[in-house]
């Protein structure tokens, strides 16, 4: 009779709703206030969003669209519910077992006989709290993985937003390239036109600007399948997909870099160690369960009401041993053992990659902040101090208009440089903060020159 | 005998028993010459100090580099744990050139008073130059030249490392007389060996200065004798013939006049000694250029470029000869002279009769090569001489840009805003003509005369270069300094024409 209590405990204790104020409460601060909304009605997702969506929209603004209303992310959380049904059914006993046989006479008057017998798993009711226990670990590490689910979209969002910025920004660049490259094409073409050139020097000059617009088609493409990827991680579609980008990539503001404390902030803030710990415990309880299993025989318990063919009846218990003669439990039971071993060295391995993930990230962020420094303030002012040289020679005829452009366009290189620099400097940071954050990050976007990006991803 | 002459004839005989072999050497020598023939006490000091920058320098660059090669380079070496060198200051080579010290600053000009006179003959002036001096020693005239870096101004705003003779390039005119006997010390203070040719003097081969073929080269530090007479009156020059390529392009050059014993008829009241040349310095740089083979940006009277030519003034009526004498390192120069007709008297190889001189108002002096032109200055003015190529009279005019003259009004509006929207302070120049590009107002590179002319007394005198002026005057009463421009008698100066002067000849315009 205790049963049903038990049971609707447990599913108490993992209802849906609870379960996402869990997993909401493993975010961080930022990403908690922005998943609040999704549990309003779907009526008020969609105003906030074309809200958000009607002004020009920056990267805080797209996290959240994406957290309220993304199809990626809803699937991930739902997915969750799933895990939750698996687990209130893993935890619940058997169910006991009805049974009614009734007999009737071939000859005669005689009333059936009538055997009603409720049984059920004696030996379940010992387990279940063992039971529950390792559901309440499963279901932990399903609620930290959703949360880190998460903080990947976010993560992923942000990256999103910065290539987007970043190919804006080249495009720009190479905007100007063209301009540049039309005004020595018309420098040339002036020329001719007084004779003082041959149509050569035109045609050389014409080509080099129809190269640049090729450059400038990619690019303007470029900027299209970054809009196109965040709005797959937005869930926009159709008109929402009119939205106008905020700005350029922001200055960087300072980052304090806890140098001494960077791999026990990744490793304490970890959710794929904290879910392999949820793992391991689970594993070891279960281990715990067989072994137990191994060492009790499994007892059958009933109550049984017999009604003979005079009408009487007569009740008694049965009681049902299993005897372990062929298969004794000792099997599963050292499976277990042995599936616990090896989630013990896996875990291992995860804390090592965790570290090496943090240190990996760290460098990516201060190479790259080296780089963003190095670039605006020693390669922009030098191409810059190029260019108004250049100008200077100009000026004193001994140097000519076309040289002149060249140097223009030199800069805009240096510059094209620094944006890429910028990016790098935001991708890399986006990465540090996702590691500290707890997540590992599957494949860098920081490219490095001659280095395969080939980061393990969370071993989840 | 002063005290001043009595240290001159000591400082003569110490360079005669010194050959400096070392450093220490060279110091010595250094302030034994110097006591006697210059006239700046700090000379010791100065030298000592250039000499230890000369040495420091090099060292100081190898420190620098070989701090640098244990240090990486790369501009994010410190977030991988590597050493990021300290930024080195940027400076244009006009300001590197000017924070040092120069070697004007470093070793006193000898602008000192000629210790000895020679009256038999009327020296010739040197414009922008000077004549070196001498003195008599037991019937020898004994000169002593210094090879060395030197600071130059071909003009106001425009200085270059150079090197020279004496201080100044071209170096100091020498002087003698037919059948002199000369001995002409040779100190190099340069950073490489030197020797001095003594351009077309007929000598012994021994004292011909060709580096390897008639002599070991003077090293830095050391002192070399010469020593020839003069057999015949001329007009010649004198340079390096070790690395001339170099030392030339640098400005080491001079003139020597030789000077008849019996001096010529009619009598020559005034001569003028000029020295050819052309060199290559980048607008903003502040080092001619050995290198260059063509495209020479500078082209000289006595290393200086109009509007930096010191004029040459003369009396009307005196008869008087310009010794021309070329040591560009690749042109010719046709030298030619408004307003007079002259003749070409003598080569560097001697007089030429005169059955062979003809008439010219045009004087081509081949490179390597004196020549000397005479007239009678009986017409008053102000008088162009200028080398007749044109592009000899502009200064420091690039030839590798767009030519734009005649390019449309409306493409040039167009072009200036679409340039200057991607290049602000870009304007379109050329497309109607060069003329007056210096008033423009453009800003240059430091240390430059692009396209630069001079005031005169109608505008701007629009060339540069290889130009001079021949200052006619009546009543000048010996005063030779600059009298000025010319004024010009009551309706002899070209002048817009009146519609009625137009309309009275039947011209239409």
């Amino acid at each position: 009779m205790r049963i049903e209590p038990l049971a609707l405990l447990l599913v108490g204790c993992v209802s849906s709703a609870a379960t996402f104020d869990d997993t909401r409460a493993l975010l961080p601060r930022e990403a908690q206030v922005q998943t609040v909304a999704r549990r309003a009605p779907a009526e008020e997702l969609s105003a906030r969003a074309r809200q958000l969506l009607a002004r020009p929209l920056d990267a805080q603004a797209a996290v959240e669209i994406a957290l309220v209303t993304s199809p990626a992310l809803q699937a991930e959380l739902a997915g969750l519910d799933v895990a939750l049904a698996d687990l209130i059914t893993m935890s619940r006993p058997t169910n006991p077992e009805l049974e009614v046989e009734a007999m009737f006479a071939r000859e005669g008057d005689e009333e059936p006989e009538l055997t009603i017998e409720l049984g059920f798993v004696l030996s379940d009711l010992l387990y279940a709290p063992l039971r529950r226990r390792i559901a309440g670990e499963e279901l932990a590490a399903a609620r930290v993985n959703a949360a880190g689910a998460v903080l990947d979209h976010a993560y992923a969002v942000r990256v999103a937003f910065v290539e987007l910025q970043a190919a804006q920004m080249l495009k720009q660049t190479l905007d100007a390239v063209v301009a540049s490259l039309r005004a020595s094409w018309e420098l040339t073409e002036a020329l001719r036109e007084a004779g003082n050139v041959p149509g050569l020097d035109v045609a050389q000059q014409y080509a080099l600007y129809e190269e640049s617009r090729l450059a400038l088609a990619q690019a303007e493409l470029a900027v299209a399948l970054g809009r196109e990827r965040l709005h797959v991680l937005l869930g926009l579609a159709g008109e929402e997909t009119g939205w106008e980008l905020a700005g350029d990539l922001p200055v960087p503001d300072e980052l304090a870099l806890e140098e001494d404390s960077l791999e026990s902030r990744a490793l304490d803030r970890s959710f794929e160690l904290l879910a392999q710990r949820h793992r391991l415990e689970a594993l070891a309880r279960r281990s715990g369960l067989l072994r137990s299993m191994a060492a009790i025989p499994e007892v059958h318990a009933a109550l049984s009401a017999e009604r003979n063919g005079e009408g009487a009846w007569a009740l008694g218990p049965v009681v049902g041993v299993q005897l372990p003669v062929f298969a004794t439990g000792q099997g599963p039971a050292r499976a277990a053992v042995a599936k616990l071993e090896v989630e013990q060295h896996r875990y291992a391995e995860l804390a090592v990659r965790v570290r090496s993930a943090a240190r990996a990230a760290r460098h990516r962020f201060v190479t790259a902040r080296e780089r963003l420094s190095f670039v605006e303030t020693t390669l922009l002012p030098a191409r810059q101090a190029v260019l108004a040289e250049s100008l200077l020679q100009y000026n004193a005829m001994a140097l000519g208009v076309l040289t002149l452009l060249q140097a223009q366009r030199d800069l805009i290189g240096a510059q094209r440089a620094a944006v890429e620099a910028r990016r790098d400097y935001w991708l890399a940071r986006l990465e540090l903060e996702q590691v500290l954050a707890g997540r590992m990050v599957e494949g860098s976007r920081v490219e490095v020159p001659g280095f395969e990006n080939a980061e393990p991803a969370g071993g989840h | 005998m002063d005290q001043s002459k009595k240290d001159r004839d000591a400082s003569l005989g110490a360079v005669e028993s010194v050959e400096p072999t070392d450093s220490l050497a060279v110091v010595r020598e250094v302030r034994t010459s110097r006591r006697g023939w210059l006239a700046g006490a700090s000379a010791l000091a100065a030298a000592t100090l250039a000499k230890r920058a000369l040495a420091q320098a090099p060292a100081h660059d190898h420190a620098a580099h070989a701090a640098s090669a244990t240090a990486s380079e790369s501009p994010t070496a410190r977030a991988t744990g590597g050493e990021t060198p300290a930024p080195r200051a940027r400076r244009s080579p006009a300001d590197a050139a000017a924070a040092r010290p120069t070697p004007r600053e470093l070793i006193v000009p000898p602008q000192f008073d000629p210790i000895d006179r020679d009256d038999r003959y009327v020296p010739a002036v040197v414009p922008n130059g000077r004549t070196l001096p001498f003195r008599m020693v037991n019937g020898v005239k004994v000169f002593h030249l210094i090879a060395e870096p030197v600071r130059h101004a071909f003009c106001e705003g425009m200085e270059v490392e150079a090197w020279g003779y004496n201080g100044t390039t071209p170096g100091p005119l020498i002087e003698a007389v037919e059948g002199d006997r000369v001995r002409i010390y040779v100190t190099n203070r340069l950073p490489e060996a030197t020797t001095v040719h003594w351009h077309a003097v007929i000598l012994e081969a021994g004292m011909d200065g060709v580096g390897g073929l008639t002599q070991r080269n003077i090293e830095p530090g050391e002192t070399f004798r010469y020593e020839f007479t003069f057999r015949s009156a001329g007009t010649y020059m004198y340079h390096p013939h070790w690395d001339e390529m170099t030392q030339m392009a640098l400005g080491m050059m001079g003139m020597m006049i030789v000077h008849p014993r019996r001096p010529a008829t009619p009598r020559i009241d005034r001569q003028f000694a000029l020295m050819l040349s052309e060199w290559q310095v980048r607008p903003g740089a502040a080092r001619p250029n050995p290198l260059a083979m063509n495209d020479f940006n500078l082209v000289t009277f006595n290393s200086r470029v109009f509007p930096g030519t010191e004029p040459l003034v003369v009396e009307k009526g005196q008869r008087i000869r310009m010794h021309f004498g070329n040591l560009s390192p690749m042109d010719h120069h046709p030298v030619h002279l408004h307003g007079y007709a002259f003749r070409t008297v003598a080569t560097d190889g001697g007089p030429i009769p005169p059955s062979a001189q003809v008439p010219d108002t045009t004087s081509l002096v081949p490179t390597g090569a004196c020549r000397v032109v005479e007239l009678v200055a009986d017409h008053l003015g102000d008088w162009a001489m200028h080398c007749h190529m044109t592009h000899h009279v502009m200064n420091q005019m690039g030839h590798d840009l767009e030519n734009t003259l005649g390019m449309a009004r409306d493409r040039v509006r167009q072009l200036d805003r679409r340039i200057g929207a991607q290049v602000p302070g870009y304007m379109t120049m050329m497309q109607d003509g060069m003329g007056g590009m210096s008033e423009m107002g453009m800003p240059t590179p430091g240390n430059s005369i692009p396209m630069r002319g001079g005031a005169g007394p109608f505008g701007l005198i629009d060339m540069g270069g290889m130009f001079t002026i021949l200052k006619v005057r009546q009543g000048l009463g010996g005063n030779y300094a600059d009298p000025g421009w010319f004024a010009h008698p009551e309706g002899t100066v070209a002048r817009a024409a009146t519609p009625s002067e137009l309309s009275a000849d039947g011209i239409e315009v």
